[in-house]
């Protein structure tokens, strides 16, 4: 034996060495162990702080339920990971690791004098004691001194700060069986579900190695490698290690993920650190086996206690030996098994304690031939050591009182085993139900989902040796004082879940949050059963009628990188570019997200601020003429026998009475009475049309248009296609708009009184098909001219030749929203909001006097829609020309307010206009068509502004412009 | 000014092909693309009166003469063609019908690995039990809505609107790159 490490037995590669740092010290270890094991073979035992004590802590389990051995890894800047099990840190040449929650160091923490102050700790001590003092109501001291300093003395691991520079994949994968685990029962239903070649399997394993147990286990080595050889012949079987289950959704999608270079030394560049695996399963396998819990007694938590299942492990499959002086504390058989697994394997077993007053049979049995000491009916009071395990203290019991003085053994390892609890968080996911099953002292499933099964350990079908427990606080322990530890994670002890009674917390879910017991990353792992217990003794109610907590998804965690994937920078979400793009990106255009999309803000020349550059391109547009690229506005063709019937029953403006070539601005309402989308509908011919929409509003239009035409008006005979992207749209724009176009359109009279506005022709711009539309966002005579996209790009170029020879120029989306505010146009999101109908913005015209039937007619006849005291559509101008209103700012009718007075409007849109010389604002102010003249007070950022109430139309009431 | 005549610039114009060993993205020929709607037994009749074999079944796609002609919904049909779409064909998909040519654009994969690298993106259970060959659906590839046909065993075509494209090759060039061997 050199160190710890047996000459004999594990799985792990013994030939080769690899060398690590803990700490800054620089150990050796082997290929195939883990970070855990590496370190106890070292002889290293302290390898953490406690959450809130700062209490010294070692190893205590073997896998993802490891609560102590909580270690940052670092892999380089950006690649710093706080809080790995040791456990799971897998060994490669050059691993760099250190340990948290420390200060200055591990063997010497500041911080531990909390665990001198521990009667000052209970649970909810920083609730009950940094509540004040309060300044002006509110908890100043609490958000900037007191809780920045508890964060900094109480976090697990620090989060890294720069960003993460590795790649994360993804896939979706199919399956007739997924199982979850590779112990024995998972491998056994993998083999048994994939004899059919037919049946895709997926077994996934979160341990860097399959076989669970079998593992640790010379006698089921055998089976395992067979079975896994087995698998690894069949194609219809993905083996997946390194393969978490994290989440178990609807209708068997699950969520898996695989940890595919952070065990690698130097891993290909191009290669992912994780793949989050999307799987939707026929059925599911739930073979998680059980984990060991354990024992709650005084100072249980010292580096050299260690649950017995992890003590086998380590020894059986690291060949590494936790001590060589060791105390087995058990309610169970099993620990037995691995006392006699230890002692085989060179360490002195000095005694055996068993809470119960008969151990089973056989394993007295042999404990008596090995010449093993072994002591039953009996408690546990205690522990000795400092930062390590020296002995243990117990007394005899007689039912529950002692029946005798305390000893002490003297020991360097103490291994425990209260009993083991099912893992089941997958089956609590997937809302199936535990019940407490009395003679296993578990919870075991109960109501199953029918696509799910649960074999071996986890469906509480438990060998006779793994019966038996010792649930919650160990009797003969009543000392207020001692720190008899829960949740090790989360520092709990029994003292804390006992004062959460007390204090009258009933539920056990509140007692979780109050005590914080089984929360976080641990989720209850080792601690769940132990905590209930405690609490129900504490309310004199029986466990079962105490309940369990829900365990959360994951069941351990998970980076955000792999649940952001791909979906990062660039690929954030699809970025849309217009097909006339590059040509606005080579004029100069700042863009702006619109949507998916982007969209020319403005074009400023060489030397111009982008805000100068928009109103240059407003005025353009008023004095010459304006291109602007209207693509992303959507359209939707709409044909068939019914379309018109069908429109008018759509739309709150009659359509059906639109004479072919005909435009009609056109509002959609929802059901409710209110303005949710709003569009140019443009009669094509007796049964086409061609609507438009908002930039944004198309897909929600086109899904509302399908719904009423699918499951509504299933009476009328129409079809409907997105065209969106078919045609590239080039508005033209302003006085000289009909210079611009008149040469290159052939087929087509556009003279005024041929085309005027609110019309729709079919002909071409210079030889390919067009669409041209006669219609004004701006309030100047416009034209949008439509052409199919693949043309968009040098149509535009064509366009904007015509116009620049005549003084014209590009503008952009801001030049285009203040010429459109000037003339009062809406757009929808803006001056709406989901609560404003037609009448509130005086587009009540719109809908007709004809009596006829449309979506949303019925919700506009509601009381309070006619009410009067609505907020309506008006304009402001703030008595200082310079200002610029704020969108979304209030606005009161004092002008001397008092606090506590409502405001009666907002602003919904405002700018400075080159064309009126001065800021203005539209608004939507209750009343306010009965307030034109009034002055109003805006309270701004530092001050208050006054505004006169206007119409909403600023320029050209009587619309000269637009026609002509 | 008539004798202006403007160029096309298609969706894959500043484009290029992706690949990664096993898997090539390419630019499909089809540029002419026709949506309409029609009952399937109406359908039959028109397409038996023109001599025509009997239209796919519900999420299946067929190559007829120089066309392909796809069923995405029940009574939903589109025709995809490389070559300008013959009156003939106009006249089986009647007045109503819609054209969307420049509205998509084609991308063909093909290679061992494009089942795989489309499972990067796609949600869809490709296995070819479950998605065979001549199955044509609306689906997802990343965050981009898409129409997948299967044209072969290792040949899928793909149909996408057309400002998605440089989305779906990006996605692919990222994602591809980090597939597992098999």
């Amino acid at each position: 034996m050199s160190g710890f490490r047996a000459t004999s037995g594990g799985r792990f590669d013994r030939a080769r060495r690899v060398s690590f740092t803990f700490d800054g010290v620089a150990y050796l270890g082997h290929p195939g162990d883990t970070l855990a094991s590496a370190l106890m073979a070292n002889g290293v035992s302290l390898v953490g702080r406690s959450f809130k004590y700062h209490r010294p802590r070692g190893v205590l389990a073997a896998g993802a339920e490891e609560p102590n051995a909580l270690v940052t890894v670092d892999r380089g800047p950006g690649r710093i990971t706080p809080n790995c099990r040791a456990t799971e840190v897998e060994l490669f040449e050059g691993l760099v690791a250190r340990s948290q929650n420390r200060f200055p160091s591990l063997g010497f923490d500041l911080g531990a004098i909390n665990s001198m102050l521990k009667p000052l700790f209970p649970a909810g001590f920083y609730y009950k004691t940094f509540m004040g003092p309060a300044i002006n109501g509110k908890a100043k001291f609490w958000n900037r001194l007191f809780e920045p300093l508890i964060r900094r003395a109480a976090g697990l691991g620090a989060a890294p700060t720069e960003p993460d520079p590795d790649a994360y994949a993804s896939l979706f994968a199919h399956c007739e069986v997924l199982v979850v685990g590779s112990g024995e029962a998972g491998l056994r239903a993998a083999l048994s579900a994939s004899e059919n070649p037919a049946v895709r399997v997926i077994l996934c394993e979160m341990d860097h190695d399959f076989g669970g147990w079998l593992l640790a286990d010379p006698t089921g080595a055998r089976f395992r490698d067979e079975a896994i050889a087995t698998l690894r012949t069949r194609p219809n079987v993905r083996l997946l290690s390194r393969t978490q289950c994290f989440g178990l959704f609807l209708q068997g999608f699950v969520g898996l993920v695989e940890r595919v270079t952070d065990h690698l030394a130097d891993p290909a560049i191009d290669a992912p650190r994780e793949r989050l695996w999307q799987v939707r399963a026929g059925r599911i396998v739930i073979a998680t086996g059980a984990i060991e819990r354990p024992l709650v007694f005084p100072d249980n938590d010292r580096p050299g206690v260690m649950l017995s299942s992890a003590a086998h492990i380590l020894q059986g499959r690291y060949g590494v030996l936790p001590g060589r002086a060791i105390v087995v504390a058990t309610a169970t058989d099993a620990a037995y098994r691995t006392a006699f697994a230890l002692a085989d394997g060179g360490a002195r077993i000095e005694a055996i304690l068993d809470r119960r007053d008969h151990a089973g049979e056989r394993v007295r049995a042999e404990a008596e031939a090995r010449g093993i000491r072994v002591e039953t009916g009996l408690t546990l009071l205690g522990t000795t050591g400092k930062k390590h395990v020296t002995g243990v203290s117990y007394a005899p019991m007689q039912n529950q009182d002692l029946r005798g003085p305390s000893q002490v053994i003297a020991c360097d390892t103490l291994l425990v085993s209260g009993g083991f609890t099912p893992t089941l968080h997958l089956l609590s996911q997937a809302r199936g139900s535990l019940r407490w099953d009395e003679p296993l002292s578990a919870f075991v499933p109960d109501k199953v989902p029918e696509n799910i099964n649960i074999a071996g350990l986890a469906s509480g079908d438990f060998p006779p040796e793994l019966r038996g427990a010792a649930l919650g606080l160990l009797p003969g322990n009543d000392d207020k004082s001692a720190l008899a530890f829960v949740d090790f994670q989360n520092d709990v002890t029994a003292r804390d879940i006992r004062l959460a009674t007390r204090e009258g917390f009933r539920s056990i879910e509140h007692v979780k949050r109050y005590t914080t017991t089984g929360m976080a990353t641990d989720q209850g792992k080792t601690s769940n059963i132990n905590a209930l217990s405690i609490a129900a003794e504490s309310l004199s109610q029986s466990l079962p009628k105490t309940g369990h907590t829900t365990f959360r998804m994951p069941y351990v965690p998970v980076t955000f990188g792999t649940l952001a994937g791909a979906y990062r920078a660039e690929l954030f979400d699809p970025i849309r570019r217009t097909p006339m793009h590059d040509l606005a990106e080579k004029r100069g255009a700042v863009f702006e997200d619109i949507g998916l999309w982007k969209r020319a803000h403005a074009f400023p020349r060489a030397g111009e601020s982008v805000k100068a550059a928009v109103q240059r391109e407003t005025r353009t547009v008023r004095e010459h003429v304006g291109i602007f690229d209207a693509s992303t506005l959507g359209k939707i063709e709409v044909t068939g026998r019914d379309a018109a019937a069908f429109l008018d029953r759509i739309y709150a403006n009659p359509v059906a009475n639109l004479a072919p070539g005909r435009c009609r601005y056109a509002l959609m309402l929802n059901e409710a009475g209110f303005l949710i989308e709003d569009g140019i509908v443009a009669r094509l011919s007796d049964q086409r049309f061609h609507i438009t929409t908002t930039t944004g509003g198309v897909g929600k239009v086109l899904h509302l248009l399908e719904d009423y035409r699918q499951t509504e008006f299933i009476d009328l005979d129409c079809f409907l296609a997105p065209v969106t992207e078919h045609w590239a749209v080039i508005a033209v724009q302003g006085p000289k708009a009909r210079e611009v176009i008149a040469p290159l359109i052939e087929g087509i009279n556009v003279a005024a009184d041929a085309m005027p506005h609110m019309t729709i022709r079919e002909g071409r711009l210079t030889g390919v098909p067009c669409r041209l539309m006669r219609a004004s966002f701006t309030g100047e005579r416009g034209f949008e001219v439509n052409v199919p996209a693949d043309f968009g790009f040098f149509a535009m170029e064509a366009l904007l030749a015509r116009a620049e020879g005549l003084g014209g120029g590009l503008y952009g989306l801001e030049a285009m929203h203040i010429l459109r505010a000037e003339k009062g146009y809406i757009i929808i999101g803006q001056e709406t909001d989901g609560t404003v109908t037609p009448h509130d913005l005086g587009l009540g015209w719109a809908m007709g006097k004809a009596p006829r039937d449309f979506i949303g007619k019925r919700g506009l006849a509601r009381p309070d829609l006619l009410a009067k005291g609505r907020k309506q559509l008006v304009g402001l101008l703030p008595d200082d020309p310079a200002v610029v209103l704020e969108e979304g700012a209030q606005i009161i009718l004092q002008h001397e307010p008092s606090t506590g007075i409502a405001a009666q409007g907002h602003v919904t849109s405002a700018y400075f206009s080159p064309n009126l010389g001065r800021g203005f604002a539209l608004a939507m102010l209750k009343d306010g068509r009965n307030r034109m003249g009034e002055v109003v007070t805006i309270p701004m950022p530092g001050e208050r502004v006054l505004a006169r109430i206007v119409s909403p139309v600023f320029l050209d009431p009587e619309g000269r412009a637009l026609h002509g | 000014m008539a004798d202006l005549m403007l160029t096309p610039r298609n969706a894959w114009a500043d484009l290029t092909v992706a690949e990664i060993p096993g898997a090539t993205l390419k630019p499909s020929p089809t540029r002419h693309r026709v949506l309409f709607q029609a009952r399937e037994r109406e359908l039959e009749t028109r397409m038996k009166a023109a001599g025509m074999a009997a239209p796919p079944a519900i999420l299946r796609a067929r190559m007829m003469d120089d066309v392909a002609l796809l069923r995405p919904g029940p009574d939903e049909w589109l025709i995809v063609s490389e070559a300008e779409i013959s009156p003939k064909w106009h006249e089986i998909a009647g007045p109503g019908a819609i054209e969307i040519s420049h509205g998509y654009a084609g991308i063909e994969w093909c290679g061992p690995r494009v089942m795989l690298a489309l499972s990067a993106g796609c949600p869809l259970d490709l296995h070819e039990s479950a998605f065979p060959v001549g199955m044509a659906s609306r689906t997802l590839y990343g965050k981009s809505e898409m129409l997948l046909w299967r044209q072969d065993h290792a040949r899928f075509h793909m149909e996408v609107a057309r400002s998605y494209l440089s989305a779906i090759l990006a996605f692919f060039g990222e994602t591809a790159r980090h597939l597992p061997q098999s």
